[in-house]
């Protein structure tokens, strides 16, 4: 007894265990009952349903929506043909991506090409745009008078030149988005690989004369191989739940995704349906990143980090150096520019589609509300706007505090699973940061819109509040925060803390003054990282949010409903300004405030 | 009263076992040294007493005061047992200033005080005008000083110290082992420290632990350690020069006799029962000049002079090839290939038992 209570105690006060503890039991209680929910509720009749389920009571036990998903008339349509899409979508998407990334990463790593020093730090310029901010350029840029119900887009109105359809919306544009938005991520994994490869294994090859095309087929290629398959199917993964892109250019032309189906149906009110896809998605993703343990769990063998600073061998490029250096920085330029001008090209003038100088107009910036008939779409400009003002507001508040949540949370999971490691509690944490990576966010929103909606446990309905959009956004930027974190944690020996200790520092001091500034790189990275794709979110948010609670991607995606083309692009634009200030700012407050010591 | 004290105290890693149940007594005041081989649990139970490593079972006591029971399962952190120690790493926090960092165990007392006290312990490390520098720009040893500083400054009773030299150059190393065993004089404090270097366990300790495998090999003063090892790894462990060992025979008379030479019974002590032994004998046991020593004829392999004094490498012509290594201070008219008859000091021969290795009893 005596023993079991002095262990109890024990345990108590190792701090690992404690937190690891808190963080396992919030994960189980956020992230996996909530999944076990969605596959209950799947098999239960919904109340709107009871017509169709003859003698059913609300949450019996039924397979008929499962049998409506896959096996009924509209099997065809709301299942087979959103998975069919899906998977074209970000296998085509997946390709182009590595195309360009892996291009870009071979010139940068392992050619001579002029300026490549410059590229790691420009290819995340386009990464301050979101997806679907992209995707509303893209639609400003091509569209033209020809489709029925669009006025010209900016290439129209300046060149006379119309694109087909098909251009504008549908899988082309799609792929071509996600591309864009997915090659920098393709670039860091592939950049990652063939920085890692020891120079000497190609030298060893060219002692042996073999040509230079020889060394990339037989070695260099077959050790980044791994390295770049799992860079394909991390892609990959990515697109079985990306819902912004074709949400803006698939579901004006009912080209639908699985996240845009899903989301479909949760605004039609056929929870039921939606779950059994939100189920196939997470699935899907799962499967993914299973093979991608696999493909890398073989990686080990190949592991060749050495720490000699051996040059690897750079391909000269010859006359075209220059030429190919400066047409990539063009090309990433370009890609970042021509978005941010044709959206605020768009807010600039009065009615859409008309880019005459006469109609220039600062009024969806700067202008008062209009009233009276022929004015009835001129709401204030943005910064009279009371509605995008408070979406604003909204919108810093959730980033600042689910970037400082979820680096802090990071920090603190990595600490258990970096100081625990080996032990049980540490390893189940690792899985459940894991988690939500596999989750999209679409099917997170719709989760918890059902789940939250009303009182659980201690919980009361949080539907409706800000602390739902905190909490949502937290549990899904999870995966990355937690993965920083135990690297940085990792990188504090252990000797370290326990010279505190013995200092009798109690764990919130060691916290506080030892191991929070030391990782405290690890922390802004964090913070950074959180507050940049919060603010850019639209999928996780577009079903959590009430008028009250708007934050701006949301309210983007309204305007565009309604039609109100400058307000959504100047929010856009909005959102962009909010990234870079914010992370401009976040580096200003790091380098004055933190910059003391090593 | 001891100041810390382990009982049957145990550590597993797993299956592995660590450090096999032992016990220790250090007393107030001592310079109290583990030292052995990496991998020997020296470390390990070091940490053990810090509370940083949890005992699988037995007790501890610091002070008379229990800080883990295995039957109870009680156990009191690090946070609690008032003891101070300096880390390998120095695991100093990069951070922090150097003062900030000495300043650390002193939270909570009045701001002059806390400077006072830290510019005493900077002082008495000698880096008095180091204060206001990080770690990172400090050198190796000018970092052990502040690790050494931050301990100071809290005046602990007892102090552990885990391999604190190890990553010091061999002249700074001689400097900082004089200081230490200056400051244990002056503060009077108990110090438990470890280390895989025999130099600095006999030079400074009051007491020496040898341990191997994660059990004690040997307990005793370092002069004790040193010229009686009780056991032939302590004998080949401890020691700047290779120890020799020849293989002997003693006979039914008490005579011991081995390849060249035929020791009379009566003049090694340890000789008392008839069989094989190993003659055990330090480098600096063997003289050249004939004292009443025992005789003990060799060939000369090579010599090599180590400016103080010279080696002497020799073998006995047996047909093992056992060499022997011998110290000695004139070494004129030693040739390589040549013949001589080097002395023992009878009182100086160890006799060790050929199968457990354990030294056989003088008295």
């Amino acid at each position: 007894m005596i023993r079991w209570f002095n262990r109890a105690r024990h345990a108590l006060r190792t701090p690992y265990v404690v937190l690891g503890a808190i963080l396992v039991a919030a994960l189980a209680y956020l992230v996996v009952m909530p999944f076990w929910e969605v596959l209950a509720t799947s098999f239960q009749a919904q109340r709107s349903d009871l017509r169709r389920i003859p003698g059913a009571e609300v949450g019996d036990f039924t397979l008929y929506y499962w049998e409506r998903m896959l096996n009924s008339p509209l099997t065809e349509r709301s299942f087979l043909q959103p998975l069919f899409n899906t998977l074209t979508v970000s296998l085509l998407y997946t390709v182009l991506a590595m195309a360009i990334g892996v291009g870009l990463a071979w010139l940068t790593a392992r050619t001579d090409m002029a300026y490549r020093r410059a590229i790691p730090d420009l290819i995340l310029v386009p990464y301050v745009i979101p997806s679907w901010g992209i995707a509303l350029a893209w639609i400003t840029l091509f569209r033209s008078d020809t489709m029925p119900g669009h006025p010209a887009g900016v290439l129209q109105a300046f060149t006379g030149i119309t694109v087909p359809t098909w251009v504008v919306f549908g899988p082309f544009p799609i792929i071509i988005v996600l591309a864009i938005n997915y090659f920098a991520f393709t670039y860091l994994l592939a950049a990652s690989a063939f920085a890692s490869i020891d120079a000497s294994l190609e030298d060893a090859g060219r002692l042996h004369g073999a040509s230079r095309w020889r060394i990339l087929r037989r070695i260099t290629l077959p050790i980044t191989l791994p390295a770049l398959g799992s860079a394909f199917i991390l892609t990959f993964s990515q697109g079985l739940g990306t819902f912004g892109v074709p949400a803006f250019l698939g579901m004006p032309d009912r080209y639908f995704v699985l996240a845009t189906s899903l989301f479909f149906n949760i605004n039609t009110g056929r929870i039921g349906d939606a779950f059994v896809l939100a189920i196939f998605i997470i699935g899907l993703a799962s499967i993914t990143i299973y093979i991608n343990t696999l493909v890398l769990g073989r990686r080990r063998q190949f592991t060749t980090i050495s720490g000699k600073g051996v040059r690897p061998l750079l391909t000269p490029l010859g006359r075209w150096r220059v030429p190919i250096g400066v047409g990539t920085i063009a090309f990433l330029l370009l890609i970042a520019a021509v978005p941010l001008v044709v959206l605020v090209m768009q807010t600039l003038t009065w009615r859409v589609g008309n880019f005459s100088l006469e109609h220039f107009t600062l009024h969806f910036w700067f202008g008062r509300e209009m009233v009276g008939a022929q004015f009835q779409d001129r709401l204030a400009g943005i910064f009279y706007n009371p509605e995008i003002m408070r979406a604003s507001w909204n919108s810093i508040r959730l980033g600042v505090i689910v970037g400082l949540v979820v680096a802090l949370t990071g920090q603190l999971a990595g600490y258990v699973i970096s100081r625990g490691r080996g032990g049980w509690i540490a390893r189940i944490l690792e899985q459940l940061t894991f988690l939500p990576f596999v989750i999209p966010s679409v099917v997170f929103g719709a989760i918890y819109l059902t789940l939250f909606a009303q009182p659980r446990g201690p919980i009361p309905a949080l539907y409706g509040t800000f602390a739902l959009l905190v909490v949502v956004s937290v549990v899904k930027r999870l995966p990355f925060a937690a993965r920083s974190g135990t690297s940085s944690m990792m990188q504090v020996s252990g000797e370290l803390e326990e010279a505190a200790r013995m200092h009798r520092a109690g764990f919130l001091r060691i916290l506080t003054r030892i191991l929070f500034p030391l990782t405290r790189n690890g922390i802004f990275v964090g913070f950074i990282f959180g507050f940049v794709n919060t603010v850019k979110d639209l999928a996780l948010v577009i079903l959590l949010v009430t008028p009250l609670t708007n934050v701006l991607p949301a309210l983007t995606y309204s305007y565009t409903e309604r039609g109100f083309r400058q307000y959504s692009d100047a929010v856009t634009v909005l959102i962009v300004i909010i990234v870079l200030v914010g992370t401009f700012l976040a580096r200003r407050i790091s380098r004055t405030d933190f910059s003391r010591g090593f | 009263m001891a100041a810390i004290s382990l009982s049957a105290i145990e550590k597993r890693f797993g299956e592995t076992v660590a450090v096999h149940p032992i016990d220790l007594d250090i007393a107030q005041g001592e310079f109290f040294t583990l030292v052995g081989p990496s991998g020997c649990g020296k470390t390990t139970t070091l940490r053990m007493i810090a509370g940083l490593e949890r005992p699988t079972s037995g007790t501890l006591t610091v002070k008379g005061r229990e800080m883990f029971n295995g039957r109870t399962q009680r156990f009191v952190g690090p946070e609690q047992r008032g003891l101070a120690m300096v880390f390998q790493s120095y695991a100093l926090w990069p951070h922090m200033t150097v003062a900030q960092n000495v300043a650390f165990g002193l939270a909570g007392r009045p701001k002059r005080e806390v400077t006072e006290r830290v510019g005493r312990a900077l002082e008495l490390v000698k880096i008095g005008d180091l204060g206001r520098r990080f770690p990172g720009e400090l050198s190796g040893g000018q970092q052990q000083r502040v690790a050494l500083a931050r301990e100071l400054v809290t005046e602990p009773e007892v102090l552990l110290m885990d391999e604190p030299l190890s990553n010091l150059d061999a002249r700074l190393r001689i400097d900082m082992r004089a200081e230490l065993k200056h400051l244990h004089r002056e503060t009077g404090m108990t110090i438990v420290y470890v280390t895989h270097d025999q130099i600095e366990a006999l030079t400074m300790a009051t007491t020496v632990v040898v341990m191997r495998d994660g059990r004690i090999a040997q307990r005793g003063s370092p002069g004790d350690v040193y010229t009686h090892p009780a056991n032939l790894f302590v004998a080949e462990f401890v020691g700047n020069l290779p120890y020799n060992v020849i293989p002997a025979k003693v006979e039914s008379d008490g005579t011991v006799r081995g390849h060249g030479f035929a020791w009379p019974a009566g003049t090694v002590r340890a000789a008392r029962r008839p069989g094989e032994v190993m003659v055990g004998l330090r480098p600096e046991a063997l003289r050249l000049e004939d004292g009443a020593g025992l005789p003990l004829p060799v060939e000369i392999v090579s010599v090599l002079p180590a400016g103080s004094y010279t080696v002497v490498q020799a073998h006995l012509g047996a047909p093992d090839g056992a060499r022997l290594y011998v110290q000695l201070g004139d070494v004129a008219g030693l040739e390589p290939g040549g013949r001589a008859t080097l002395f023992v000091d009878p009182a100086r021969v160890m006799l060790f038992d050929p199968v457990s290795g354990d030294a056989l009893p003088t008295t």
